[in-house]
C-alpha cells in the first residue's frame, strides 16, 4: 500500500533591487551674444546655485536621490532620481508524493522548488514595480520645484546677456529691473 | 458596342471579385465567392484574360482620377511647376500602367482558396512588380481591410506587407510590432508610381486627418506607442525619400494636414492623447515619449520649417529656382509659419519643465 509524504521546501533571496526615472528638457536661451558666451553665462549662474562641473564640461547638482545635469554648451538639461534597496523574500511550498525517498521524491521536490522560485522572483519584481513608483513619484515631485528654479535661471542668464549686449553698444546710464514683472529697462549713451 | 464574352463560372466569380476589389460593387456582396473553396481551372480562357485586363486597366484609372487626378492641381516636372489635371499634366508614358502575372495570380488564389484558412501561397517573389501592381494590391488592401477576417489574414501577406501606398495610406494597420520596417518609399517619387501619388493626395490628406482625429479614441498606452513609433518610421522615411529625390511636392500632405489640424490656433495634447487610461507605464520618461510619439505627424513640423528656410536661401540664378519657389507658395498657401508655430507651442506643452527665455508656462 502507497503513503503520501508531504515534502516542504524553503526558500529565500536576498537582492539588490534598483529603479529609476529620467526626463530631459531643453534650455532655450535667446541669441543674445555668441554661444560661447551664453553657455558661460549659464556656467556662472549654476554655479552659484551649487552645480559642480564634472571632466566632461556638463554641470551637475545632486541633492539626495535626485541629479539634475545641464550641458552648458546647447542648454539640454537632464533630471534623474534613483532609488535602490535590499530586498530579502522567502517563501515554502509544499507538495505531496508517493515515495519519501528516490527519484520521484527528487522529481516533485524539484518541481515545487521551481515553483518557488517563480513565486519569489514575481515578488521581487512587485518589490521593484514599488521602488519605480517611489522614484517616479519623486521625480514628478521636484519637477515641480525645479521648473520654476530653471526658469529663474533662464532669466537670468538672458537678463546678464542683455546687460552685456548694451554695454558692447555703448554706455549704459541706467539699469532698472521689476522682479515681479521680469522687465529690465537699460539706458545707455551712444 | 462591346461583343459578349462568354466566361465559364469559375472566371464569372473571379471578374466579380475583381469588380468588388475596385470598388465597382460592395465588397459584402463577393464575400460568400471569396470564402468558398474551389478547384481553379488549369487555364483562363482569352476572353476571361481579355476581361480581367479590361477591367484592371480601366477600374485603375478610375480609381486614380476620382482619388485626386480630376483635379486641377500643379506639381513638379523636371524641378519645373506644371499645372492640371493629371492627363494633361503627365506625358502619355508616365501614366501608362502595366502588369505582371501578379494580380492575376492573386485573383486566381482569392477565387480558389479559403483565403484565410489555406496554405498555399500566391505570391511569387521572383516576379518585379510594377506600379500597376503595387496600385492594384494598394486598392485591393483598402476594399478587403475593412473586413476584420480579412484584415488579420492579408496585411502580414507579403504584396501589402511590401507595398509603400498601403503604408502611407494605413499607417496604423502597421503599427503591430516594436520595430516596424516600412517598405523603401523612393520608388514613389519618380516614374509612374509619382504620378499615382500625385492623384493620391487629397486622400492622403484625408486618410491622415481622419487617423489624427482619431486618436484620442485610442485608451491603451502601448497601442498609442505602437502607433507611435510606426507612423514617425512611415513619416520620416518618406519626406526623407521625397527631399532626396526633389519631389517636395510630393511630401505637401502632412503640411496640408497639419495646417488643417491647427487652422490658426494651437491644440492642446490631449486631442491626440486625451483618451489614454489607466495602466499608464510607471515611468515618467515612458509616459513622456509615448506622449510625444502620439504626436507624430506635428513632430514633423521641424521638418517643413527647414524646408521652407532652404528654398527661401534659393537665389534667382541658383539651380531649383523654381521648385524652391513652388515650396515656397504652397507653404504660404498653407500658412505654413502660423501652422508650425502652432504646432511647436503643442509639442511645448508635452514638455513637464518647458522653459524658454520668454518666460516660464505652467506644466500640462
Amino acid at each position: 500500500m502507497s503513503r503520501a509524504y508531504r515534502i516542504s521546501v524553503k526558500e529565500s533571496v536576498a537582492r539588490d533591487i534598483r529603479a529609476g526615472d529620467e526626463i530631459c528638457t531643453q534650455l532655450e536661451l535667446l541669441g543674445i551674444l555668441s554661444p560661447e558666451a551664453m553657455g558661460q553665462l549659464l556656467r556662472a549662474e549654476l554655479g552659484q546655485r551649487g552645480f559642480e562641473e564634472t571632466d566632461d564640461g556638463k554641470l551637475v547638482r545632486q541633492q539626495g536621490d535626485l541629479t539634475v545635469t545641464v550641458d552648458p554648451c546647447n542648454g539640454e538639461v537632464s533630471v534623474k532620481t534613483v532609488a535602490e534597496k535590499s530586498v530579502v523574500v522567502e517563501g515554502q511550498r509544499e507538495a505531496t508524493a508517493w515515495d519519501d525517498v528516490g527519484p520521484l521524491r527528487k522529481t516533485v521536490e524539484d518541481h515545487a522548488r521551481e515553483l518557488l522560485a517563480k513565486e519569489l522572483e514575481k515578488k521581487i519584481q512587485k518589490e521593484n514595480d514599488k521602488l519605480q513608483e517611489k522614484a517616479t513619484a519623486s521625480l514628478e515631485q521636484h519637477l515641480n520645484d525645479l521648473q520654476p528654479e530653471l526658469a529663474q535661471i533662464v532669466n537670468k542668464v538672458t537678463r546678464e546677456a542683455l546687460k552685456e549686449k548694451a554695454a558692447t553698444l555703448g554706455t549704459i546710464t541706467e539699469i532698472s529691473e521689476d522682479e515681479k514683472s521680469g522687465s529690465m529697462t537699460i539706458k545707455i549713451e551712444v | 458596342m462591346m461583343a459578349t464574352r462568354e466566361v465559364t463560372r469559375f472566371e464569372f466569380d473571379l471578374l466579380r471579385i475583381l469588380r468588388a476589389l475596385l470598388g465597382v460593387i460592395p465588397i459584402d456582396q463577393v464575400r460568400s465567392l471569396i470564402l468558398n473553396k474551389r478547384t481553379p481551372p488549369a487555364c483562363l480562357n482569352p476572353n476571361a484574360i481579355a476581361l480581367v485586363k479590361d477591367t484592371l486597366s480601366k477600374g485603375l484609372i478610375l480609381h486614380l482620377v476620382r482619388a485626386g487626378g480630376w483635379r486641377d492641381e500643379s506639381f513638379l516636372h523636371n524641378d519645373t511647376p506644371t499645372n492640371g489635371r493629371v492627363w494633361n499634366r503627365v506625358p502619355l508614358a508616365e501614366r501608362t500602367l502595366t502588369f505582371s502575372r501578379k494580380p492575376l495570380d492573386f485573383l486566381l488564389w482569392l477565387t480558389a482558396e479559403h483565403p484565410t484558412q489555406t496554405k498555399v501561397e500566391w505570391h511569387r517573389a521572383s516576379i518585379e512588380s510594377t506600379a500597376g501592381d503595387d496600385l492594384f494590391f494598394h486598392v485591393a488592401y483598402d476594399a478587403l481591410r475593412d473586413d476584420p477576417e480579412f484584415f488579420d489574414s492579408f496585411r502580414s501577406k507579403s504584396p501589402f506587407l511590401n507595398n509603400p501606398f498601403s503604408w502611407l495610406m494605413n499607417a496604423s494597420d502597421f503599427a503591430t510590432v516594436d520595430n516596424p520596417a516600412p517598405p523603401s518609399f523612393a520608388p514613389l517619387l519618380s516614374g509612374t508610381r509619382a504620378m499615382m501619388l500625385e492623384c493620391l493626395q487629397a486622400s492622403l490628406t484625408k486618410r491622415w486627418l481622419r487617423s489624427e482625429a482619431a486618436k484620442s479614441e485610442i485608451a491603451d498606452w502601448n497601442i498609442m506607442r505602437r502607433r507611435g513609433i510606426a507612423e514617425t518610421a512611415i513619416l520620416t522615411q518618406f519626406l526623407k525619400a521625397a527631399e532626396t529625390s526633389n519631389r517636395l511636392d510630393l511630401a505637401i500632405f502632412p503640411l496640408r494636414v497639419l495646417s488643417k489640424l491647427f487652422a490658426g490656433r494651437t491644440l492642446e495634447p490631449s486631442f491626440w492623447i486625451g483618451g489614454l487610461m489607466a495602466e499608464a507605464p510607471i515611468r515618467l520618461a515612458e509616459r513622456i515619449a509615448i506622449q510625444r510619439s502620439a504626436l507624430s505627424l506635428v513632430q514633423q513640423s521641424d521638418t517643413f520649417a527647414r524646408w521652407h528656410q532652404l528654398a527661401r536661401a534659393v537665389g534667382y540664378f541658383d539651380d531649383g529656382y523654381a521648385a524652391s519657389q513652388f515650396w515656397k507658395e504652397a507653404y504660404e498657401a498653407l500658412d505654413g509659419g502660423a501652422t508650425i508655430t502652432h504646432a511647436r507651442q503643442t509639442l511645448a506643452a508635452l514638455d513637464p519643465l518647458r522653459v524658454s527665455a520668454g518666460g516660464s508656462e505652467t506644466s500640462p
